[in-house]
């Protein structure tokens, strides 16, 4: 298991590296259109060869691979947060506090991600700038994705709450904004960390997902999904293998990442 | 991977709580399905109004007619008396009503659904048993590694290969829900083979066969009832790339031609139609879990 465990952190390093050095490895500007090379085959000048705009694949990929995995990470921080703020409030609190907290959790864990997304996706009108889309999309990942961490941060919660050092600082007369901020929130930080590294993954899977759809990053802004959207022709891959590449790497960093987070799960 | 502990919040509830609890999320949830299809872009525009043979008169008559409308709450009452009469409006894509539209396509979407269902739960079940049943670590990592590699492709991603192979679009369903059963699965049979009462009726001498099916397979899958609700809205998730990369005219390849084409109405319906499915599984589960925590 070890063996796989530093294969599978091997595989997340140099995808980290692949992305924060886009700029440097990669041979063009991703949106630069070679017109006169449109769906070229892989060769050293464009070693994924070219999409139907004539733009080179493995430039788009290095590009892509830095959006997914920086806006991925981004909207699983600002989900883990959300998902601290209610677990914190409906853990400390309990009462009517909390069964709000778990109707609402309830309400997010009941809808159709998917469907959801695509509804509320589909708010956005038809000439919404590359950028624009995808900060919404990654805004949505994170607007419906916290239910799941917030029951875990609240069950914690709820187990801490009555913990020797929480009674000793509230019988010392520690205010509450104090006792959630210093005392509570140091001691979830495995937690949420934990729930962090189930987000990652969880939310480069969906916007893969809503990238084949055509409903994720607009172009020429490119990421994983956007550029496994040529999967709607799926008849192409036998002839054309090389479409495959983004969603190999894909792959391989998800299920790295899923690796690491199982191991250190069952080490916390 | 998901916790069935995380899951179980209503198990120490009584029966007409949870059913309440599940209204009560039914309700919020078409609230803001509601406010979503109320505040959508071109809401209340009448293509009517357009017609430039129309007197103000006339066209101040079609805005009247959508003046009740703008009230948020006059709307959501209407709006949910609405889907209770099966009427939801009308598709601005298909120029349809929206019930016939979701009508038309739902049996074929509900079939592959349960065939997916099927499959995945089946080989999820079957896998977990061998793996817990064997004494060797290469069958148990095997399967991690199945489970473990299904996990991290994209459903559209599983549907384009089983497409390219030929194989039914419920199997690509069967392969998105398999993952997210068989580690519990697994953890589960592992926990009731060392369980007090397993390890005494073993030493008793009750036959091996016997302890599996009456002691081991109860116990341990009993607590996988609190993963239907999260299966069935996977299945169905994993319905809008299968269907719209398959071409198969069902729920899923409508909400992905209603969401290209910006079409609240359906998009708003199905979701509420599929959120009442799994809050009515999740229900269902917690009812089942409740009781089965009574006998305990």
């Amino acid at each position: 298991m070890k063996v796989i465990r530093v294969a599978a952190l091997c595989i997340l390093a140099l995808a980290t590296t692949l992305s924060l050095g886009a700029n440097f490895l990669a041979p063009h500007d991703y949106s630069e259109q070679f017109r006169q090379h449109a769906n070229e085959r892989p060769s050293l000048g464009f070693p994924l060869g070219t999409d139907e705009l004539g733009r080179d694949r493995l430039s788009r990929l290095l590009e892509g691979t830095r959006i997914s995995l920086l806006c991925a990470a981004i909207a699983a921080s600002i989900a883990t947060g959300a998902a601290a703020a209610i677990g914190l409030l409906a853990g400390y609190f309990g009462g009517w506090v909390d069964e709000m907290a778990g109707i609402l959790a309830d309400l997010f864990l009941s809808l159709p991600w998917l469907f959801a997304l695509l509804s509320l996706r589909a708010i956005l009108p038809l000439n919404t700038s590359p950028w624009v889309s995808l900060a919404a999309t990654f805004l949505l990942l994170a607007a419906v994705g916290w239910a799941p961490s917030a029951r875990v941060i609240r069950a914690n919660v709820a187990s801490l709450r009555n913990s020797g050092s929480i009674v000793h600082a509230r019988a010392y007369g520690c205010g509450r904004a104090r006792l959630l901020w210093f005392h509570m929130l140091p001691n979830l930080k495995p937690v949420l960390s934990a729930q962090f590294w189930i987000l990652v993954p969880a939310f480069i899977l969906t916007e893969a997902n809503l990238g084949v759809l055509g409903l994720g990053i607009n172009e020429p802004v490119p990421s994983w999904g956007n550029m496994l959207a040529e999967l709607q022709n799926y008849q192409r891959i036998p002839e054309e293998p090389w479409i495959l590449a983004p969603a190999v790497l894909l792959v391989m960093v998800v299920g790295s990442l899923q690796l690491v987070v199982s191991q250190r799960n069952v080490w916390e | 991977m998901i916790q069935i502990s995380e899951l179980k919040y209503g198990t120490r509830r009584s029966p007409a709580w949870i059913v309440c609890r599940g209204i009560a999320i039914l309700l919020i949830s078409g609230l803001a399905g509601a406010t979503l299809a109320r505040f959508a872009p071109g809401f209340g525009i009448d293509e009517r109004a357009l017609d430039p043979r129309l007197s103000a008169h006339s066209i101040e008559a079609i805005e009247r007619e959508h003046a009740a409308e703008r009230n948020p709450l006059t709307f959501y009452v209407r709006f949910l008396a609405g889907m209770l009469r099966g009427d939801a409006g009308r598709s601005v894509v298909f120029a349809q009503p929206v019930g016939p539209l979701i009508g038309e396509r739902a049996p074929r979407t509900f079939r592959t659904v349960m065939a997916g269902l099927g499959y995945g739960w089946s080989a999820a079940i079957v896998l977990a048993i061998m793996a817990a049943l064997s004494h060797r670590a290469t069958t148990v990592l095997a399967a991690m590694a199945v489970s473990g590699s299904l996990l991290s492709i994209p459903s559209a991603v599983l549907a384009a290969i089983c497409l390219l192979w030929r194989l039914s679009p419920a199997i690509a369903i069967g392969a998105v829900v398999f993952p997210r059963i068989f580690p519990n699965a697994y953890e589960q049979l592992r926990a009731s083979l060392t369980a007090p009462h397993v390890v005494t009726a073993r030493a008793r001498g009750l036959p091996a066969t016997r302890l599996f099916l009456f002691h081991v397979v109860p116990s341990a899958l009993m607590p996988l009832v609190a993963l239907a609700g999260v299966s069935v809205t996977l299945a169905f998730g994993a319905s809008i790339p299968v269907e719209a990369l398959a071409d198969s005219p069902g729920i899923g390849q409508l909400a992905w031609q209603a969401a290209l084409g910006r079409d609240l109405p359906v998009l708003v319906s199905v979701t509420l139609l599929l959120t009442a499915i799994t809050v009515t599984a999740n229900v269902l589960a917690d009812l089942v879990l409740a009781r089965l925590g009574r006998h305990a």
